[in-house]
């Protein structure tokens, strides 16, 4: 058998059997449902809104639970890695024959797994309750998901796996995960705010790095405005209504790709991190 | 063949030095024991030797293969346990071995192959945090046997065990020896060592002082045991015997280490000098009074199962 299909098999299973995996994952699932659920009970209450019909719901559907279905990969992904250095199971798989990289490489199967497992559970979750008030509200659904609609799953993702790597990066450097999730929720809740003000007290071409500060960027990444018309539209509004400029998301394309370079640049520090300490 | 070899293996930790330069070899099909105190850096070299330790300086070579290439190789075709069972706690048995298995590249057949050799097949669907800890050391051994490895290496395979637990591990490690293994055994438990391996290294404050056949470490000097009416004037005595390497006295008994094994000669010259004896034997010293007498008093292992 392959490496890649060995590394594979391993973390599918280890991770499908683990308890604190399905406790994470069906306590997502009930705030997906509810969230779900609520926007389909207005919906219910004011028809005349229109908004929870397929696809036009998607936007609302993808950017209200989507940072908490970063931080519930976040935590998952934590939970997950922590636990083969306080088993000792890290040690383990690397006497059983596993070379420290190819350990690695199984962690980064589960980061693409768990990334898309809680993505792929949010868009099941909200699509179906959507699917169902389709049904129920406007009796079908004429297009399931729109090329927008599609962008702005891409973009979730990114940031699902954007704010995963700076778990994987905590997760590395604590090797035990109460002091992994302090360092994770430190810097997404008051780090990062630390860091912009001081680099924007520095002024100048430095200043416009706090734009591309991980949880700043990943976390605008799925804004609908950036990839829905009609959000945009609604931002355009809204902002001339309060005697603002108009939104201007020209620098979509810029971010995204620094967003990927930023994953690269994170899990490769996962990695040193990991590589120079002894097991 | 060597399969296992280390030339000055050094492991730094700041100004700590953990192993100081070590080198020694193991051949194929030995048992060989490593010994040593607490603290000692046993276990710092075997986890240089699987891998998960990187060493300050020296040279390992596996299967004759060196480098990083190399030792993965050497590596791939061995079974390793350090110091206490690491497994999935929520996993069973059976397939906490299937993620050994999947690494090794062993059939899932093989899972059953050695859940029935070590005695776990009718446990095979608990979680291992169910098991006991003779049943984790067990597993543990059952994993290191996974894909038919030419050497198996274990640290303290019956550490915490019952004696009959002791004695299922021994029994096991006397049929992989049986089938040719090659094993590099650690362990505080030196009566179990020295029934089992065939070879020992013992270490101390980093430093290997003593590597031979248990044979020639147990065998290589005569020591009589000594017994009269006067024990203060047959160890005086004693002292003063041209022969007389070491003399300890234990209760009414005398214990003299000799450089030759002319226990007549001895008698004459105790007689000689007024010393008459009611018993003298030779006996051979046991591997625990070897450790001893090398490694000092110094935090000397635990000695359960040695009585």
């Amino acid at each position: 058998m392959r490496t890649s299909a060995v590394l594979f098999r391993n973390e599918l299973l280890k991770a499908t059997k683990r308890p604190a995996t399905i406790v994470t994952l069906g306590l997502f699932a009930f705030l997906l449902c509810m969230i779900a659920g609520s926007s389909y009970y207005q919906a219910l209450l004011h028809p005349e809104r229109g908004g929870f019909i397929l696809p036009a719901a998607w936007p609302g559907l993808l950017d209200d639970p989507g940072v908490p279905s970063a931080f519930f990969a976040a935590i998952l992904l934590i939970l997950l890695v922590d636990s083969e250095f306080s088993w000792r199971t890290a040690r383990q798989n690397v006497i059983d024959g596993l070379s420290k990289a190819q350990w690695f490489g199984g962690k980064l199967v589960l980061f693409a797994l768990v990334c898309l497992g809680c993505v792929g559970l949010h868009l099941l979750v909200t699509g179906s309750v959507a699917a169902s008030g389709s049904f129920h509200i406007a009796g079908g659904i004429r297009t399931l998901v729109r090329g927008s609609d599609l962008r702005m799953m891409g973009a979730d993702l990114l940031m699902v796996a954007g704010l995963g790597s700076v778990a994987m990066l905590a997760a590395f450097a604590a090797r035990s995960s109460g002091p992994a999730m302090a360092l994770f929720f430190f810097y997404v809740a008051l780090g990062e705010r630390m860091l912009a003000l001081v680099l924007s007290r520095m002024g100048g071409a430095v200043a416009s790095a706090v734009a591309f500060l991980p949880m700043k960027l990943f976390t605008s990444l799925p804004e609908p405005a950036r990839w829905d018309p009609a959000a945009f539209q609604k931002a355009v509004a809204a902002a001339a209504k309060h005697g603002h400029p108009p939104p201007d998301f020209s620098d979509t394309t810029l971010l995204v790709w620094v967003g990927i370079a930023e994953i690269v640049v994170l899990l490769t520090a996962a990695f040193l991190v990991y590589r120079r300490r002894d097991l | 063949m060597n399969v296992i070899e280390t030339a000055a293996l050094t492991k730094r930790y700041g100004a700590q030095l953990a192993v100081d330069g070590i080198s020694f070899t193991v051949e194929r099909g030995q048992v060989f024991g490593f010994l040593g105190p607490n603290g000692s850096g046993k276990t710092t070299t075997i986890g240089m030797l699987l891998g998960i330790i990187t060493p300050t300086a020296g040279r390992i070579r596996l299967f004759g293969m060196t480098g990083r290439k190399g030792l993965h190789q050497g590596r791939r075709r061995t079974g390793a346990t350090l110091e206490n069972p690491n497994f999935y706690p929520y996993l069973s048995g059976s397939d906490n071995l299937r993620v050994v298995a999947n690494v090794k590249g062993a059939s899932r057949r093989s899972i059953d192959e050695v859940l029935q050799l070590v005695r776990l097949a009718d446990r095979k669907r608990d979680r291992y945090q169910t098991y006991s800890l003779g049943m984790k050391q067990r597993l543990a051994l059952a994993a290191t046997m996974l894909g038919d490895p030419e050497l198996i290496v274990l640290d303290e395979p019956a550490n915490g065990l019952d004696p009959e637990g002791m004695k299922e591990i021994r029994e096991i490690i006397a049929d992989l020896a049986a089938a040719g293994k090659t094993i590099f055994l650690s362990s505080h438990l030196l009566l179990e060592v020295e029934r089992t391996c065939s070879h020992v290294a013992i270490i101390r404050r980093g430093r290997i002082i003593r590597q031979a056949s248990v044979r020639e470490i147990t065998t290589g000097t005569t020591v009589a045991e000594l017994r009269g009416a006067a024990p203060a004037a047959i160890a005086s005595a004693l002292e003063a015997y041209p022969e007389s390497v070491s003399v300890q006295v234990d209760g009414d008994t005398a214990l003299v280490e000799l450089r030759d094994d002319d226990l007549a000669a001895l008698n004459r010259y105790l007689s000689g000098r007024g010393v008459y004896l009611s018993h003298l034997t030779a006996r051979q010293r046991s591997l625990e009074e070897v450790f001893m007498q090398l490694t000092g008093d110094e935090e000397a292992p635990a000695l359960e199962g040695a009585a």
